[in-house]
């Protein structure tokens, strides 16, 4: 299996699995992350479908929650 | 007025000719705004559509007898009243997706100040892709564990201060000193940017 760097751990996806369909399994119902794929910054918004993952990306996932 | 008397002559240079963007005018905003200021920087852009409060006063920089003013003028006469000499374009509006970029162009940083994790999230996307550093504050809310507030780096134009997860609920509420402490990190961070000292 290829392996990606998520937060700094060696992580399994399959292949040809996208940003947005990774997200979904692994971060179920998680709104309002930051996401840093390869040194780019993401969002929700962005359209996370058309990135592939390749093996030994690095994928960074900050969350944003409410208060200021 | 040079309002920080420790600077060194190339350090004031810097700060002074800097100009910063600041995304809010509460909790983060203000007291960032108060650091920054009280650091010696002059030039600012900043929007907020909300008035001042008695819920605000347990930790933005605003007094009992501002109730009701707007944050953009309350917030820019305290802010003259530690220096004066402030060019300070402050807006009285609604930061979205389509305005953010063009209000903030020509920033040499920008504060992500919002209470809301969506409008962070809308801030952080609408200058991802822009050479425009930026600040933001993720996790501050309730007491006590301190050491849990990290100044995350998340590329070299992306700092999130905060410990990511103590969102605003019933029981996690706003308090003076979290939220000091991650408006301390922010400007603490701006701050180090401009001089080029390590963050």
């Amino acid at each position: 299996m290829p392996q990606i760097i998520l937060n700094g751990k060696e992580t399994e996806f399959a292949e040809g699995e996208t940003l947005r369909s990774f997200l979904r399994s692994r971060k179920p119902g998680v709104k309002n992350l930051i996401v840093e794929w390869n040194g780019k910054i993401l969002t929700e918004k962005d359209p996370l479908e058309t990135f592939t993952l390749k093996d030994g990306d690095t994928l960074n996932l900050f969350s944003m929650v409410g208060g200021g | 007025m040079n309002v920080n008397l420790y600077l060194t002559d190339s350090q004031r240079a810097v700060l002074e000719k800097a100009k910063i963007g600041v995304a809010g005018l509460g909790g983060l905003g203000s007291n960032v705004l108060s650091h920054l200021v009280r650091a010696g920087i002059r030039r600012f852009v900043a929007a907020d559509f909300d008035v001042v409060s008695a819920s605000n006063l347990n930790r933005q920089f605003f007094f009992a007898d501002q109730i009701g003013m707007k944050k953009t003028e309350a917030l820019a006469a305290n802010l003259r009243r530690i220096n004066p000499d402030l060019e300070l374009d402050f807006r009285d509006l609604r930061l979205t997706g389509e305005n953010t970029r063009d209000l903030f162009a020509g920033c040499d940083a920008v504060a992500e100040a919002f209470d809301k994790a969506e409008a962070k999230t809308m801030l952080i996307g609408a200058l991802a892709q822009t050479d425009i550093p930026v600040v933001a504050a993720s996790g501050l809310a309730g007491f006590g564990r301190s050491n849990d507030i990290r100044l995350h780096k998340v590329n070299p134009r992306l700092y999130i201060a905060g410990d990511l997860a103590s969102g605003i609920s019933p029981e996690l509420t706003p308090s003076s000193p979290r939220v000091g402490i991650a408006s301390a990190m922010e400007a603490n961070t701006v701050i180090a940017l401009l001089l080029g000292e390590e963050v």
